[in-house]
């Protein structure tokens, strides 16, 4: 039954909308929507009246009527194949105006046919509009009138009484229908005005909406986004159809669990009564923060976003938050970038100044060393040995000897920062290793590599700015006297003392290759071991009756198979009372019998690993691996290493190596 | 690089493995990874990881040693690495990311979904240009894994 009406309905809706088009206005349609069923209303009727007619024998009104007819239902095929209203209407009034002078004219049962003709302005008026539907029913009027009072004309007398009644009531008709017409245009025109006004602020809140720079939106009670949002928003999220969506499950995953957790407490405060808006505006956690939107491949995005959140008011109770919400990704970035270029730039202009200075072959060299002594511990660590004392001895070792290379060509820089790890380690030598340590100075490792990568990449810079001719040039020079000139240089400024440097019986070439490091490490910790504790500052040498200045004589011998190296200084010597008062200070030779040893012996300390002898810890002396760390790397190259002293007269090491 | 970032991914390695697999390894000396040198591991799953630090976390098995992990898991025996060893592995560092965030809750760090490489010396795509990587070794009855770390510290 309902599918009966609703087909009724639609048949109904269909032809009705007979001819209506998208170039129509409002007002159009609904003028043809009323031309279309009084025309299908009026076929009804006509149709109807012109069988009852024809059955009654009155041939000539049913003739007329379904002519009226059939001429109604070509308006209304014509109206809705062609779509001309206006011609169409015009069809249809014409028709109902001789329908209706002549259905006057006729009279019909008891004259009734004179309260049908009193509809006419009501069509009139409504179909063709104001200007014609008035002429229109001028006419009709004084046809009306004509046949109404002038007798002999109509069929049927109608008599005056009965004609002022017919035509009375056609005026009032009339008039209604003016007024009518007319209110309904003047609303029609309010509406279609206001409509117009709403349409054009909607554009424009529309286009702010489309172009804001901002993610602008609302939030309910249930912290979900409104319907009215910016599209900005839309793209920091990276995400459409954000109507609805809950502000916190976008945030989910993006931010810290912590962060999040507060966001909603402090959303959920904005609908609390009595809240202090200032205070909300100062503990907004989403201030700035950091999005991280993890992207396919283990990748993330990070966006900087800056959010506000201000209470909507209506009524006097909460029911919305205004929230905007700005990607300042690029201004946190730069910002940053900015701040790390400045910590960069400062840092290695500082290495640069101090570069530009050494040879490069020199700084070359240092690289080389640093990175073999690296990879050195790097193999020891992935060997099988689980001493970590051991380990963690040898990265002591490998740290010291890069800082003194360091030190050595004067990169302040990298040696600080090779100091204070060499002071973790030193702290922590004396304690038991755990696993934990080992890891820590892994860590440690890997940032010295970083700090040698970047020594690389400057000295590198530098090389394409020095002419190759000049690298030559240096290179030709003795590297290895060269290192200590360096040293003595270096030191005896900072000690105040003076040297004499003699290499004369040195010859650099009888040292192998694979010795060179090894003799170049022995040869600057013996120079800085001589100038930290062996020679004097000449106002001693001078009341000691010795040269003011103090002599260092280094040379070198090749003998029965063996690379004898000399170096001998003229300085305090070795004196076994001073040895052993510092050991019975330091914890590891407690347990040794210091009185009964003897001075040979006592002499054999300096080279233990925790011996030295210097009061203050600098960075050049008083780590007292420096000895130790020669003994080892000969014995290691299957080398010896004996010392000769004269206290008070001078202190002479001698090193022999296999050919 | 700060050892508190690395020190949950060690503990929850060791706790998933044991707990889920029945494998108990012993950690290793650490040593630094050349990121260009070959290397013995077959398959290798990438966690990216963002916020106070950048950079990722490695974990790379030997085919022997997944294999052994995936049938645990799945019951069946497998003879090469094909999904199920894949997915196994997806799953084992999962769970350890998952285990480790527990750990790194005081941090502001952020976890990526796990992505897989596997093949004979295959290629990581390591994130950061001059950053050294730090290796891990887990020593365990099947043979070894190991767990890679590379970080920078934000500069804040």
């Amino acid at each position: 039954m309902a599918s009966f009406f609703n087909s009724i309905r639609r048949f109904w809706n269909s032809i009705t909308t007979s001819g209506v088009g998208d170039a129509l206005s409002m007002e159009q349609r609904r003028r043809v929507v009323f031309l279309n069923s009084i025309d299908l209303a009026g076929m009804i009727i006509l149709l109807a009246f012109s069988v009852v007619n024809y059955r009654d024998s009155k041939l000539l009104v049913a003739a007329s009527l379904l002519s009226a007819f059939c001429i109604l239902l070509f308006a209304l095929i014509y109206m809705r194949i062609k779509k001309r209203f206006i011609l169409a209407g015009y069809i249809v009034v014409i028709t109902i105006f001789f329908l209706f002078l002549f259905l006057l004219y006729t009279g019909g049962v008891e004259k009734s046919y004179s309260l049908w003709i009193q509809t006419f302005p009501l069509v009139a008026i409504f179909i063709l509009g104001l200007t014609p539907g008035l002429i229109a029913t001028g006419l009709y009027f004084i046809c009306i009138s004509c046949l109404v009072f002038i007798p002999q004309i109509a069929q049927v007398e109608y008599g005056f009484t009965f004609g002022v009644r017919v035509i009375g009531s056609f005026i009032l008709v009339f008039f209604f229908a003016l007024f009518y017409e007319n209110i309904r245009r003047q609303t029609q025109e309010t509406l279609e005005k206001l409509s117009a006004d709403l349409m054009a602020a909607k554009k424009q809140t529309d286009s702010i909406m489309t172009n804001v720079a901002e993610g602008i939106f609302l939030l309910d009670t249930s912290l979900n986004i409104g319907s009215e949002y910016s599209k900005e928003l839309e793209h920091i999220f990276g995400m459409k159809n954000l109507e609805n969506q809950s502000l916190l499950n976008l945030l989910e995953n993006k931010i810290d669990n912590k962060i999040l957790t507060a966001t909603k407490d402090y959303l959920d405060m904005f609908f609390k009564a009595d809240i202090n808006i200032q205070l909300l505006e100062e503990i907004n956690p989403l201030d700035r923060v950091e999005l991280h939107f993890i992207e396919s491949d283990f990748g993330f995005i990070t966006k900087h976003l800056e959010f506000t959140f201000a209470p909507i008011i209506r009524e006097e109770k909460k029911i919305n938050i205004l929230a905007t919400v700005k990607d300042i990704t690029e201004e946190v970035e730069l910002a940053n970038k900015l701040k790390a270029q400045e910590t960069r730039t400062k840092k290695q202009m500082e290495q640069l100044f101090q570069i530009i200075n050494v040879d490069p072959a020199m700084l070359n060299e240092f690289i080389l060393d640093a990175e073999s002594e690296l990879d050195n511990v790097n193999a020891l660590l992935k060997s099988d040995e689980k001493d970590y004392t051991f380990i963690v001895n040898s990265i002591y070792q490998s740290v010291h000897a890069i800082k003194g290379n360091a030190i050595l060509l004067g990169l302040s820089y990298t040696s600080k920062k090779l100091h204070s790890i060499e002071d973790e380690l030193s702290e922590v030598r004396e304690n038991r290793l755990s696993w934990n340590d080992l890891l820590k100075f892994t860590i440690r490792l890997s940032e010295i590599k970083n700090e040698i990568n970047d020594v690389k990449d400057l000295v590198e810079r530098v090389l394409t700015f020095q002419s190759s001719k000049e690298i030559k040039k240096i290179v030709q020079k003795d590297l290895l006297i060269n290192a200590v000139e360096r040293t003595v240089n270096i030191m005896s400024k900072e000690r105040g003392v003076e040297i004499n440097l003699v290499t004369d019986n040195f010859n650099s070439k009888a040292v192998m290759a694979k010795h060179r490091k090894v003799v170049k490490d022995i040869l600057i910790q013996l120079t800085r071991n001589s100038l930290s504790h062996g020679i004097e500052v000449p106002e001693a040498r001078s009341s000691l009756a010795k040269e003011k200045v103090g002599t260092i004589i280094i040379s070198s011998a090749v003998e029965d198979g063996k690379f004898t190296l000399s170096f001998k200084d003229d300085g305090r010597g070795l004196n076994a009372e001073t040895i052993k008062e510092k050991a019975k200070t330091i914890a590891a030779f407690k347990n040794m019998d210091l009185d009964s040893l003897p001075d040979q012996k006592l002499l054999g300390l300096i080279f233990h690993p925790r011996f030295s002898t210097a009061k203050k810890t600098t960075l050049s002396a008083g780590r007292g691996i420096g000895l130790n760390l020669i003994k080892s790397t000969v014995e290691k190259n299957g080398g010896s290493l004996r010392v000769r002293s004269a206290r008070g007269k001078y202190c002479e090491f001698i090193i022999t190596l296999p050919l | 690089m700060d050892i508190k970032y690395i020190d949950p991914f060690i503990q929850a390695t060791v706790n998933v493995l044991d707990e889920f697999f029945n494998v108990k390894p012993e950690v290793q000396k650490p040593y630094l990874l050349d990121k260009d040198q070959e290397h013995q591991w077959d398959v290798s799953a990438i966690i990216g990881i963002a916020g106070e630090a950048k950079g990722a976390v490695v974990i790379s098995f030997p085919a022997e040693l997944a294999g052994i992990l995936t049938s645990r898991l799945t019951g069946k025996s497998v003879e090469e690495i094909d999904e199920d060893v894949i997915d196994t592995v997806g799953e084992v560092v999962n769970i350890v990311a998952g285990n480790a965030k527990k750990g790194l809750e005081e941090y502001r760090l952020m976890i990526s979904l796990p992505s897989i490489v596997s093949g004979k010396n295959h290629k990581i795509a390591w994130p950061g240009k001059n950053a050294p990587v730090i290796a891990i070794p887990f020593k365990t009855e099947f043979g070894i894994f190991n767990l890679s770390v590379i970080l920078e510290n934000i500069i804040v």
